[in-house]
């Protein structure tokens, strides 16, 4: 029997070749999508050597006291313990007036958190994770260090002078060196001073440093150091084992989700090709009915029927996984060169490759081509052996009533769970794709439309025809396109909603505020602002890291200090106290869901450390209503406000980040925005936005996700024009008499091409079809909810039909030319 | 009297198949005339080239050598596209098996090559080719669900329906049992006589040659010779004197 099967293997390797295409491309997607990760958790993580323990701060934000160094120096099994000063709240400008910051671009990818630019002291020990490439460290104030990859990028030289706006002021430095990172370049741009600049130009307090980083005697374990540490330094800091959580923040953010959307690529790709792999089993045993009923006509068991089909997925896994592998890594090259686009750092990233990498390359190519073939091998061994002697392959009748029953339930269970909304919605969207697989051959006659002339009934009957077998083909279109279009709608939604929340919020007529995440200004800016003429009033802001504690819980959050007028300015909503009270008596003003957590109302106390400045009880003076998730217009969803004047005290060192300005009575807005872009230019890390381009503003933080969106289609159309491919091209072969019938009665060669595309464009279109209603009903069940904006992206529905059209075209070239190539005797012959 | 123009001629007709050593000469300069308003049947055992003969006369192959005729049209020198629409517009089919598209009725069989050339079906013409088929109460079903000879019949239909210059049937009772055979050919015989149709069928059955006007023999690439108004037993004593 394995002699057939191996003899069958080659005689049809055409047939083959799509399902080997189909494990290839799915088995690529997923290790690209693994090896990708592993490369950017390797250059978003650590950032090379990581200390083996760090001491900062309780609560993790904060200063701690450079006292402490010679206590640590003093614990057993400490061999060596390095000041460690970085902050992540500087703007780095160039001669220019340029801002050097080479995660910006990666940053308005859509990346949940920007990636910041940081600034440190210079480690003078051997332990420095960075080592000088060009010039020399940093020795004096006045001189700076910073990393090779953004000076290329800004085409910045040893001997430039940069102008670095920290939190204390902005002071120039002259460039002395340019580092390299002895492991992993981890995408930031970065620069260094020596510990006695950092310490005076980056830190509020003098005598401070932001952590310790302790090196370990290798026979002491990382944990006990760690409680050594601690224990050794009573209350004044803790340690903690390795460097988890005191790091630049953010990096995990970004990571997470590039690794989250690749993962969701590589989980459609491994659908979409199951799908495929299992369309294709279940062609390749039905076009072979007459063989296996010849095989067990001549004695062969049902079983081995089976076998022999399982036999045949298993090598084709096997070797679509071996050469998947190779795709998948050409194919994280090709994505990795694509977003060194953004991130320069990557450039010089080698791709990391593990031995995850193969193994779920075999893992998902066998398990993926397995299960598709499970059922056509079932088929399979129900084939009886009078099938041999049959004129064609009959498919088996239909179970269309209980298909119907089963899908329908399943049906109304996913689309009440669906109305249902949110948490519950996910389920849904599982069962109603579920249910639209199922009931995909019964809707099929519903979704076909009806064609006039000749060529549109045959085309029409002919999709009709094998309904299983269509609506596999479809059903692969479908999935890709539902995820696709929802997301299209969630991000139109958000778009939309973000713009109504900024019409409701927002009261101020301009903003000033960072190009891109935070910026860091001095007190001159809001002086400049003010002295424009028609400038009614301006609010400051200031944003620091804080963490609040209450009865032994605790938050980590932004702290907003804010002018009193500033509910004016933002329209936020308050559900209990009262906010301008709480922002002038120096109370703290929470939102619902931190007071929640602290377990706090208005009239109780809170502990607030307040990065870069002393511990401090405040009362909790108003409650504010937080932003629905994912319709944050710009602000922090969690974050506390005080008054500016208590922040001052919590965080002394603390610069603007914002202003909101109104406009007096009477001024005219265009003549204000263009003074205060004048009084402003000196100020290249800030920018000044109306109303309109803070709109723009918010929309682009959704950009990233319609990319997202564009990709995914772009895959699942791809995937789906081979499946459509695959099905036409073993139709095509099943019909061979047919089609040389209709030459001989005279269709002409015109005419076959048409009714092949026409198949295919009706497949593509049935499958667009269930796929955009899915996924409108995802869309909108995800967007029900209080406060939330439906919004449905037209031009993109009508972007994807347009583009599916096109898709069923170009699946049908190569069959539809084939078919009419026919040689119209010998395919009278055929049998 | 003068013969009138015949509905098809090959004159010199020489077709072979494969190369040296396996070389087939399936047509060996082959002279035919195809009386029109009559009923032919081309006869001979298997190999001796009628269904090649039948498939370059009716446009389907290419012949090596030679010319063939229909009306006043030289197909060898025709096109592709040119030839679909001879097939298309002049030239009716009835194969032996396989002759209807499954996913049509019986009736969209019968208007297929209509429909294909986007005329519209003469309703009184294709009424009077119904009535003959006599499958007025089947024409909304589809091939499966019709026996052998009601397929047969339907096929027969279709290529009437057209009126074409010329009907080919090859092989047309050759799937069917001798009753079926019998009403098929019986159509075709009223075809001829009724509806002044020309039929060119192809058969091995002495029978089946009976009810044509005239019997062209073919053996090994040649004509072997004819004989006009056959009786089943003169053609039996033709092929048995071979």
């Amino acid at each position: 029997m394995l002699k057939v099967t191996l003899r069958g293997l080659l005689a049809h390797k055409s047939r083959l070749a799509m399902s080997f295409l189909a494990v290839l491309l799915s088995v690529a997607f997923v290790t690209g999508s693994v090896i990708l990760t592993e490369t950017l958790s390797g250059t978003y993580g650590d950032g090379g050597r990581a200390p083996d323990a760090t001491v900062s701060a309780e609560g993790g934000a904060g200063a701690v006291s450079e006292t402490l160094l010679p206590k640590v120096r003093a614990v057993p099994g400490v061999r060596a313990a390095d000041p460690d000063v970085t902050v992540d709240d500087v703007a780095v400008i160039d001669a220019h007036g340029t801002k050097v910051d080479v995660g910006a671009r990666l940053s308005g990818l859509g990346f949940k958190a920007a990636i910041p630019v940081l600034a440190g002291n210079w480690d003078v020990s051997s332990r420095s994770p960075a080592r000088i490439g060009t010039g020399r460290p940093p020795a004096a104030p006045g001189e700076v260090a910073l990393d090779r990859v953004s000076a290329e990028q800004a085409h910045v030289r040893v001997g430039d002078t940069l102008r670095i706006v920290a939190v204390p002021g902005t002071f120039q430095a002259t460039v002395t060196g340019l580092a390299d990172f002895k492991g992993v370049n981890p995408g930031n741009t970065r620069i260094w001073l020596d510990l006695a600049t950092a310490q005076r130009r980056l830190m509020a307090e003098p005598g401070t440093l932001t952590s310790i980083r302790v090196t370990r005697d290798p026979a002491v374990p990382r944990k006990v150091l760690a409680e050594r540490l601690t224990a050794a330094l009573g209350g004044a800091a803790q340690a903690r084992p390795e460097s988890g959580g005191v790091g630049p923040a953010g990096m995990g953010d970004s990571v997470g989700f590039a690794a989250t959307a690749l993962l969701g690529f590589a989980g459609l790709a491994v659908l979409v090709g199951g799908f495929l792999i299992f369309n294709t089993f279940s062609m390749l045993t039905a076009a072979r009915t007459r063989e296996l009923g010849l095989l067990r006509a001549i004695g062969a068991s049902s079983r081995q029927a089976e076998r022999s089909v399982l036999v045949e997925a298993s090598l084709l896994a096997l070797s679509g996984s071996t050469l998947g592998l190779p795709s998948g890594i050409a194919l994280a090259l090709a994505a990795k060169a694509a977003l060194a686009e953004y991130a320069p750092s990557l450039k010089h990233t080698p791709l990391t490759i593990s031995v995850t990498a193969p193994a779920v390359a075999y893992a998902v190519g066998l398990a993926v081509t397995l299960l598709a073939a499970l059922a056509p091998a079932r088929r399979a061994s129900r084939v009886p052996p009078l099938a041999a002697l049959r004129e064609a392959a009959v498919p088996p009748p239909p179970a269309r009533r209980r298909r119907i029953v089963v899908g329908a339930l399943l049906g109304a269970a996913g689309a009440a769970l669906l109305v249902l909304g949110s948490p519950a919605a996910v389920l849904g969207m599982v069962l109603t794709l579920l249910a639209a697989v199922v009931l995909g051959p019964v809707l099929l006659r519903l979704a076909v439309p009806s064609l006039p002339g000749p060529i549109g009934r045959l085309g029409r009957e002919n999709v009709l025809r094998a309904p299983r077998r269509t609506a596999a083909t479809a059903g692969a279109l479908v999935i890709g396109i539902a995820v696709a279009t929802s997301l299209a709608v969630s991000a139109a939604s958000a778009t939309t909603s973000a713009s109504h929340r900024v019409d409701r919020m927002l009261g101020a007529d301009f903003m000033v505020a960072g190009r891109r995440g935070a910026a860091h200004f001095g007190a001159e800016v809001s002086a400049a602002a003010r002295r424009v003429p028609g400038v009614g009033g301006v609010v400051r802001e200031k944003i620091v890291r804080a963490t609040l504690t209450s009865g032994g819980r605790r938050a980590e959050l932004r702290l907003y200090g804010d002018e009193p007028s500033f509910p004016r300015m933002m329209r936020e909503v308050y559900t209990a106290g009262s906010a301008p009270d709480a922002l002038t008596g120096g109370r703290i003003i929470l939102v619902d869901e931190v007071a929640a957590t602290l377990g706090v109302k208005v009239g109780d106390q809170v502990r607030v450390q307040a990065s870069g400045g002393p511990p401090s009880t405040l009362t909790v003076g108003a409650i504010q209503k937080q932003e629905p998730a994912g319709m944050s217009i710009g602000r922090y969803r969690t974050a506390a406000t005080v008054g500016l004047d208590t922040l001052a005290r919590l965080s002394p060192g603390a610069a603007d980040t914002a202003l909101y300005i109104a406009l007096a009575p009477g001024a005219d807005p265009a003549k204000v925005g263009t003074a205060l872009k004048a009084a402003l230019a000196t100020q290249p890390q800030v920018t000044v936005q109306d109303r309109t381009a803070y709109k723009a503003f918010v929309r682009s933080q959704v950009g990233g996700l319609l990319a997202t969106v564009y990709v995914l289609l772009a895959m699942a159309i791809g995937i789906a024009v081979l499946g459509v491919a695959n099905t036409l091209a073993l139709s095509v072969t099943e019909r061979t008499r047919e089609l040389g019938l209709l030459r001989a009665v005279g269709a002409g060669r015109s005419q076959i091409r048409r009714l092949v595309a026409l198949e295919s464009v009706l497949i593509a279109f049935v499958g667009a079809a269930e796929g955009l209603l899915l996924g409108l009903a995802w869309g909108a069940a995800l967007q029900r909810g209080p406060e939330k904006v439906l919004a449905i992206p037209w031009p993109t529905i009508v972007g994807i039909v347009a583009m599916v059209g096109l898709a069923g075209l170009a699946a049908a070239l190569v069959p539809a030319v084939r078919a009419s190539r026919l040689n119209v005797l010998d395919a009278i012959a055929a049998d | 009297m003068t013969n009138p123009p015949p509905a098809a001629r090959a004159r010199g007709l020489v077709k072979t198949y494969g190369r040296d050593a396996a070389r087939v000469t399936a047509l060996d300069a082959v002279d035919i005339d195809i009386s029109r308003g009559r009923l032919t049947a081309i006869m001979g055992p298997s190999g001796s080239g009628k269904s090649t003969l039948m498939h370059c006369l009716a446009g389907l192959d290419e012949a090596d050598a030679g010319g063939v005729w229909l009306g006043d049209a030289e197909l060898t020198t025709l096109r592709e596209r040119d030839l679909t629409r001879l097939r298309r517009d002049r030239i009716g089919f009835v194969f032996q098996a396989f002759n209807l598209v499954p996913t049509l009725t019986a009736l969209e069989n019968v208007t297929l090559p209509l429909d294909l050339a986007g005329r519209r079906p003469d309703r009184a013409w294709l009424n009077q080719v119904l009535v003959a088929v006599g499958l007025e109460d089947r024409l909304g079903h589809r091939p499966a669900e019709l026996s052998g000879g009601q397929q047969q019949r339907v096929a027969c239909a279709r290529a009437l329906a057209g009126r074409p210059e010329i009907v080919f049937a090859d092989e047309p009772t050759g799937n069917l049992d001798s009753r079926s055979g019998a009403d098929v050919l019986r159509l075709l015989r009223r075809s001829v006589d009724v509806m002044d149709q020309t039929v060119v069928m192809v058969t091995h059955d002495p029978v089946a040659a009976a009810y044509a006007d005239r019997v062209v023999f073919l053996a090994d690439g040649r004509i072997a010779g004819d004989l006009d108004s056959p009786t089943a037993e003169a053609v039996l004593d033709r092929m048995g004197a071979r």
